[in-house]
């Protein structure tokens, strides 16, 4: 147990000097700190990876020159979606470690969980829409045609899910209802806050999730 | 594009906790790793936006001054214009000087963010370590995605130039030699008759018996002479030899050329406030730049002459190129009533030859004087070498010319004030 201590304390030293200096030592130590964890089995130390993003926020946002010149705002902004996606990796792993569908395996219903997560998440980094119809050139059917099936059959999905989980969530359903409801009626008093919407409601549905869910 | 060391790192730790997690079956894990390949992946798409986007980044400098006097320091600015619709997260800008240019701060990397549609502006200060013209010619600038783990590097043409003039000072010394020689001063030596008074003053030896004041004596019995202004003004041409080597020698701020070129300054000046008409010829490259009626605007004449020299070359031709400014400044060889060679005793054993000062002084019979600024010689000549030399090249020069000038006027400036010592 001390290894993993020293570790961590070795790491958030270096991180503090590193955030004022800019010296670039983080992630050669981050990279040894995880090596040993796997060797060693140190779960712990797992965690210290997320010095690696982290770094290089503070660095910038400590930075009281550019910070003064174009406003706190100009300067956040670039990190917002990858702080969202940190966050949303650590909700997504709580809720994980909680979460049981019946007819599965522990981890294989885990893992399921976790992918479809993510599948949903990656879909929020604005993908082409030329890379996802190459697989469907390959169907007989046209594309237009099938993405309009795949809408309505994502609606009835949904659906589904929402009355299958209605036991569990009961009224915490209320709260990404009211998100989606504030989306569609307040879009344009919302401002720079609409493009990171859709994370947002997921974030939102993620935390819903983390706290109705027992282990 | 490449990957930076914070991305690989990140690579690789999100590779290794995803075996792990698999291994473990630990669902934390799993799902950080998870979010770490959607942060790497999404850095990567920002960045390929990024790299597009960099097309239509410009970068403008505009410097405070077009000229300074070398060691002063000029206001920059650069503005960086961000023309695409998305920001530039982190860029490094670095400012790529040239040698002879340092800057305040030291080291001119500045990491910058540029909002969408905006620019930037970075002001510092710039100081040209010798005189000459200085090009600043490119900017290298890296661009990063948000979290720094791709970066693509451009460098932008971005050309500006300054030109440094040398420092002078007031010459004390040793130009007894040239006032004696040309009368070029106003001691009462001046070649004779009465024209503008200038001043009154006691009587000294050597003064010109027909200056005295007789009606002063006799009524005071004190010998006093009338000083006047020359009867014709003094015309001097100063050639200013300067050869590539002279920027080795020594250290900036007081390296051989810097040396030399304050004193050809200095000399110039000098000679222009004693009111002579003084034409210069400096030697870079293959032929000389002149520059006629130096007197009327000194500065504005080593301008001209300092907007031509190249920084870290010098005169590629022999000594005796100087006779042709001769035909570039229009003027007839016996125009000139003295020629004044500045150079250096290291310049005159590594490129002259007997030929090319025995060709000078058929030329200018009578009128040559080498005038040499005071330097420390020592660090590539042994004192009884220089001596040698010297004694050897006052010898010719006095056979048929004027002779040797050694400056005792220290030009050497302290680097951290920055002022004439």
């Amino acid at each position: 147990m001390i290894i993993p201590i020293l570790i961590t304390f070795v790491v958030i030293i270096v991180f503090i000097i590193d955030a004022v200096k800019d010296l670039d030592l983080v992630p050669p130590l981050v990279l040894i700190a995880v090596i040993v964890a796997s060797i060693m089995n140190y779960t712990e130390c797992y965690y210290l990876v997320l010095a690696l993003p982290l770094r290089y926020i503070i660095n910038t946002l400590l930075k009281k020159n550019i910070v003064k010149t174009l406003g706190l705002k100009q300067v956040i902004i670039p990190f917002i979606q990858p702080l969202l996606y940190i966050l949303s990796g650590i909700l997504i792993g709580i809720t994980a470690q909680k979460f049981l569908a019946l007819p599965l395996d522990p981890w294989v219903a885990k893992t399921v969980f976790i992918l479809c997560s993510y599948l949903a998440l990656s879909l929020t980094i604005s993908p082409s829409l030329l890379t996802l119809s190459t697989p469907i050139n390959l169907l007989p059917t046209e594309t237009e045609t099938l993405s309009k099936i795949m809408y309505i059959v994502a609606i009835i999905i949904g659906i589904i899910c929402t009355i299958y989980t209605l036991p569990y969530t009961s009224f915490y359903i209320l709260i990404p209802l009211a998100s989606v409801a504030v989306m569609l009626f307040y879009k344009n008093r919302i401002g720079f806050i609409w493009k990171y919407i859709t994370i947002i409601l997921f974030f939102l549905q993620l935390l819903v999730l983390t706290t109705i869910l027992k282990p | 594009m490449n990957i930076t060391l914070n991305g690989l790192v990140h690579l690789v730790t999100t590779i290794l906790m995803l075996f792990y997690s698999l291994a473990y079956r630990n669902p934390f894990i799993l799902a950080l790793s998870l979010a770490f390949m959607l942060l790497f992946y999404y850095e990567y798409k920002t960045f390929i936006n990024i790299s597009r986007c960099v097309e239509n980044v410009r970068v403008h400098r505009f410097l405070g001054k077009k000229f300074v006097e070398e060691l002063g320091e000029v206001d920059q600015r650069i503005v960086i214009e961000n023309n695409c619709d998305i920001p530039l997260p982190r860029v490094t800008l670095v400012d790529i000087l040239p040698k002879f240019i340092s800057s305040k701060p030291p080291k001119p990397i500045f990491n910058i963010v540029v909002p969408p549609k905006k620019n930037i502006e970075i002001s510092y200060k710039i100081k040209p370590l010798t005189p000459g013209v200085h090009d600043i010619q490119s900017i290298a600038m890296v661009f990063y995605d948000a979290l720094g783990y791709f970066s693509k590097k451009i460098t932008i043409d971005c050309r500006e130039s300054i030109v440094a003039l040398p420092l002078s000072t007031q010459l004390s010394i040793g130009l007894q030699s040239f006032q004696r020689l040309m009368g070029i001063a106003i001691k009462g030596k001046s070649i004779g008759g009465t024209y503008d008074l200038a001043n009154i003053r006691d009587y000294t030896s050597s003064d010109d018996a027909r200056k005295i004041l007789w009606k002063v004596y006799a009524r005071t019995g004190k010998l006093v002479v009338r000083e006047d202004y020359g009867e014709s003004l003094a015309k001097i041409l100063v050639l200013i030899d300067f050869r590539k080597h002279m920027w080795d020698i020594g250290v900036p701020p007081n390296n051989l050329t810097q040396i030399q070129l304050r004193y050809a300054r200095s000399l110039i000046e000098y000679l222009a406030k004693n009111r002579c008409i003084v034409d210069v010829a400096l030697c870079s490259g293959l032929v000389p730049k002149i520059v006629r009626n130096a007197e009327k605007d000194v500065v504005g004449a080593i301008y001209s002459l300092m907007s031509i020299l190249p920084i870290g070359e010098g005169c590629s031709s022999p000594v005796s190129v100087f006779i042709d400014s001769i035909k570039y400044l229009d003027r007839s060889y016996d125009f000139y009533d003295a020629v004044i060679l500045v150079t250096n005793p290291i310049t005159i054993a590594l490129e002259y030859t007997v030929e090319d000062l025995e060709t000078l002084l058929s030329v200018f019979t009578g009128k040559l004087m080498i005038a040499i600024p005071k330097f420390n010689y020592n660090i590539l000549m042994e004192d009884k070498d220089l001596k040698t030399l010297l004694s050897a090249v006052s010898a010719l020069i006095e056979s048929s010319g004027l002779g040797i000038e050694i400056s005792s006027d220290n030009l050497s400036v302290i680097a951290t004030e920055g002022k004439s010592s």
